[in-house]
């Protein structure tokens, strides 16, 4: 699985946005131009920490 | 020992044609470049053992040809993902391929530029398609073609694929590129993973310094494992030695590396020029609406209930065209020159009757699974279909069955054919293959002119309801087949759901409906052939029977049919099939071909139409007339679907005798014979078989295409196992108090067979544990 989250983009220490969720569904990233989808049990392994608005809604960090 | 080892032995292709593979991630225009590249010349591959679809297709590079493979979207060289990325990935390792041409969006270049970096390392010729540029526009990225190229050491093609903008220089650099091979420059891995390398390189005997370079990393990796032992000696000792100094595995520090070059290679070519495109803004609200928590489930339930509406009711405009032209010309048309030719009458029966009538139910299938193709493509292609997956994931997941496994089962209304087929969008096999299962129990249309037919003799003033909750039925026992078999033959759970959601875009009619021919090619000609044949058997039997002379011409009351209807009447006896009702049976064997046969098979012994003159349709048959008729049904037909627009399943027919007549098919004389030979409860019973027993041959074909003969099988047989004891069950319940005795007998019966059959399954899915078989669709093909 982190082989395959890794491919999707999604790695430690990656600038995302937060589309959607995270909710009972799961929640959908922005990692660079690319949105993803993550299932309630992928979300429960990840840890984020709040860096702030992204101006450009590309996903990186402000 | 190493892929890169196997791919130096080119295998020389019998027309010697340069072979161009397309590879890059998913979704990042592979396809659209196909088309683009090749035109109408493209097929569907037939990989063996496995379930990808591959195209191939020639172009022409100034004054030579080549050949274009289309190959399934990967993340990486690496692994990961479904069999067709294990099938892409060993075409581009071990494959004979002249030249890669790697796709990646632009819009997203970071992540697509991790798999470059595989790519350069395997050494093969190179180029780099830099695709989806006006959307890195949109997104206020301005785009440094220039600077990639140099950053890459590859010819770099900025395109836009889905309007063609780029081809010229494509073909182009295409051309180049097969006289003067480009190979790049590789990611490097600093002195100590370069000076391992070296060692590891060194070590093996053959292959050019490129093929050696790409054996080292994958043995780093720990993706292959080291033939000779003097290179696991090496290998050992490089791992060693790096662990001790750097203290990390080797295999972080290359996918660290892979990707720090990613980001540098995409920060070289893509700069922020501050405005943020309206499309990402749409793109936000609409996520907005299709992901909210309350809207996403009836979004997408609204949705697939257009395509149903569409597809199924909008098909019929065209159906009867169809069904009646081809009618004119396949049978009436060719039995009439048959007989004219001079063939005997069997013969002509046999070609223009049998398979040419086989020939015409397919054909009629056309607009309604045409269509249904034509939804999907541009759903799949617009970037809902993804969104609606997550969505309906959480409910579906309880079933043990992926979100996006709900959108096959909604097609099965329609027609169970393109819901297996629909089924490939499921990428978890195990999810994939409970998907398919569950198809064959979804009410399909063809099964509501049978419903129609009884309903309305047995059930008239709520038949509405009667035809309801057998939809609901099949759906129930869909779910609980998918749960049954989750918890025992198949155990497992669905996949942890991880998708990348594709850009929202105005579907490309061309991509559109290449897309949608290439599935209804595959449809016409795989599944035609079987029902062809199938056509043929059905018209013989009611034909002919077994005398005292042996095989001959008969009456259908002593024709093969009879004679096996009648041999097989005590089977269905206690789901209330009277002795004396074997023309019931008969339309069950019929059905098994195809459910539309039903009501005509009936049709065809209650009214003895079989006994007429069978040549009178082809002695002077008005061609012309008939066609103009088909002709005239599409106006009517249209009309009819927009009185109907708001009754897809049709049951507003119900009203009234002569709606249901022509509904169904069904003669007055056929619905007074249904009438002498049922009773409500047998009727009832007789209709739940119908629903869950074999859904027709094409059905069966395409199970077998999709998981293999052995999961047919199963398929087939537990269908019609259940149907069996689910009527069985039925019936005796309802008639419990005239014959408790064997009521009971009946009813326990039943269970206990259902009873080893969960055990059976159990133990399957003990031993499957135990030594899980290298694929779950054995013999299955596409």
């Amino acid at each position: 699985m982190l082989q395959r989250l890794a491919m999707l983009g999604i790695r430690r220490g990656i600038g995302i946005r937060v589309v959607h969720g995270p909710g009972k569904r799961g929640a959908i990233l922005q990692v660079g131009g690319a949105r993803i989808a993550l299932g309630w049990d992928v979300i429960q392994h990840i840890e984020v920490e709040r860096l702030g608005i992204d101006p450009h809604g590309t996903g990186e960090p402000s | 020992m190493s892929a890169c080892h196997t791919e130096h032995r080119k295998i020389q292709s019998a027309e010697n044609i340069p072979v161009i593979a397309l590879a890059g991630n998913p979704n990042c225009g592979k396809t659209t470049l196909f088309n683009l590249l090749t035109g109408a010349h493209q097929h569907v591959g037939n990989w063996p053992g496995v379930t990808v679809e591959q195209r191939s297709g020639t172009t022409q590079l100034r004054a030579r040809k080549a050949s274009v493979m289309d190959l399934p979207g990967i993340y990486s060289l690496l692994g990961g993902g479904g069999e067709d990325q294990t099938v892409a990935r060993d075409f581009l390792l071990n494959g004979r391929v002249d030249l890669i041409v790697n796709i990646v969006d632009a819009s997203n270049l970071e992540r697509h530029l991790v798999l470059t970096a595989e790519l350069l390392e395997t050494g093969r010729p190179m180029i780099l398609v830099l695709n989806m540029v006006d959307e890195a526009e949109a997104r206020g990225l301005d785009v440094l073609t220039t600077a990639l190229s140099h950053s890459l050491g590859l010819p770099v093609v900025p395109m836009v694929a889905r309007t063609g903008k780029g081809r010229r220089d494509l073909l182009e650099t295409l051309a180049q590129a097969l006289e003067t091979p480009p190979r790049g420059t590789p990611p490097t891995y600093g002195p100590l993973l370069e000076c391992a390398l070296d060692a590891l390189a060194a070590s093996m005997p053959g292959g050019s310094p490129g093929y050696r370079r790409c054996a080292a990393l994958r043995l780093l990796e720990g993706h292959v494992d080291p033939a000779d032992a003097a290179i696991k000696q090496v290998l050992h000792q490089v791992t060693t030695d790096m662990e001790r100094h750097g203290g990390e595995m080797p295999a972080d520090l290359i996918m660290d590396r892979r990707f720090d070059w990613a980001r540098e290679g995409a920060a070289s070519a893509l700069r922020h020029n501050g405005r943020a495109g309206m499309r990402q803004r749409i793109t936000d609200l609409l996520d907005h609406v299709v992901l909210n928590d309350w809207l996403g489930v009836p979004v997408f339930l609204l949705t697939l209930y257009l395509i149903f509406v569409v597809s199924f009711s909008g098909g019929n405009i065209f159906l009867d065209f169809f069904d009646q032209a081809s009618a004119a010309l396949l049978i009436h048309g060719v039995g009439h020159v048959l007989l004219e030719a001079g063939l005997p009458p069997w013969l002509v029966s046999m070609v223009a009757g049998g398979a040419g009538g086989g020939l015409n139910l397919v054909i009629s299938f056309i607009p309604p699974i045409g269509l249904t193709f034509l939804f999907l493509a541009l759903l799949d292609d617009s970037g809902y279909m993804a969104r609606a997956a997550y969505a309906m994931d959480r409910l579906m997941r309880r079933l043990g069955l992926p979100g996006n496994a709900l959108v096959p089962m909604i097609i099965g209304f329609g027609c169970n054919v393109p819901a297996i087929m629909g089924s490939r969008i499921i990428e978890d096999p195990r999810g994939r293959l409970l998907t398919v299962l569950m198809q064959p129990f979804m009410s399909c249309s063809a099964r509501l002119t049978i419903y129609m037919a009884f309903a309305v003799v047995f059930f008239r003033s709520n038949g509405g309801q009667v035809v309801f909750a057998l939809y609901v039925l099949g759906i129930i026992v869909a779910l609980l087949t998918a749960w049954l078999l989750g918890k025992t033959a198949l155990p497992g759970e669905a996949l942890p759901f991880v998708m990348e959601l594709p850009p929202y875009r105005l579907p490309s009619v061309r991509s559109v409906l290449l897309q949608s021919w290439q599935r209804l090619k595959v449809f016409l000609f795989r599944v035609g052939r079987v029902i062809a044949a199938i056509g043929v058997v059905l018209f013989i039997l009611p034909g002919v029977g077994w005398t005292d002379h042996g095989l001959q011409n008969t009456d259908i009351n002593h024709s093969l049919l009879a004679q096996g209807s009648r041999a097989l009447v005590p089977i269905f006896e206690p789901m209330g099939i009277r002795a004396d009702n074997w023309p019931a049976v008969s339309g069950l064997i019929a059905g098994a071909a195809a459910k539309e046969i039903v009501i005509g098979t009936l049709n065809g012994i209650y009214q003895r139409q079989n006994a007429a003159d069978l040549m009178a349709n082809y002695r002077d048959p008005d061609i012309a007339g008939q066609l103009w008729s088909a002709v005239n049904t599409i106006p009517a037909n249209a009309l009819t679907f927009v009185t109907t627009l708001n009754d897809p399943l049709g049951l507003s027919a119900m009203g009234s005798v002569s709606a249901i007549e022509q509904s169904s098919g069904a003669e007055r004389a056929t619905l007074r014979a249904i009438a002498s030979g049922f009773t409500t409860l047998s009727a009832f019973a007789y209709l739940v078989f119908v629903l869950l027993y074999v859904p027709c041959a094409s059905t069966m074909g395409a199970l077998r295409r999709e998981v293999g003969w052995g999961w047919m099988g199963f398929s087939l047989c537990y269908g019609v196992c259940l149907a069996w004891g689910a009527s069985t069950v039925i019936y005796q319940t309802g008639t419990f108090v005239e014959h408790p005795a064997s009521s009971a007998a009946c009813i326990a019966g039943v269970l206990v067979a259902f009873a080893a059959l969960v055990l059976g399954l159990r133990i399957h899915g003990r031993r499957r544990a135990r030594s899980p078989e290298p694929g779950l669709f054995r013999g299955a093909a596409i």
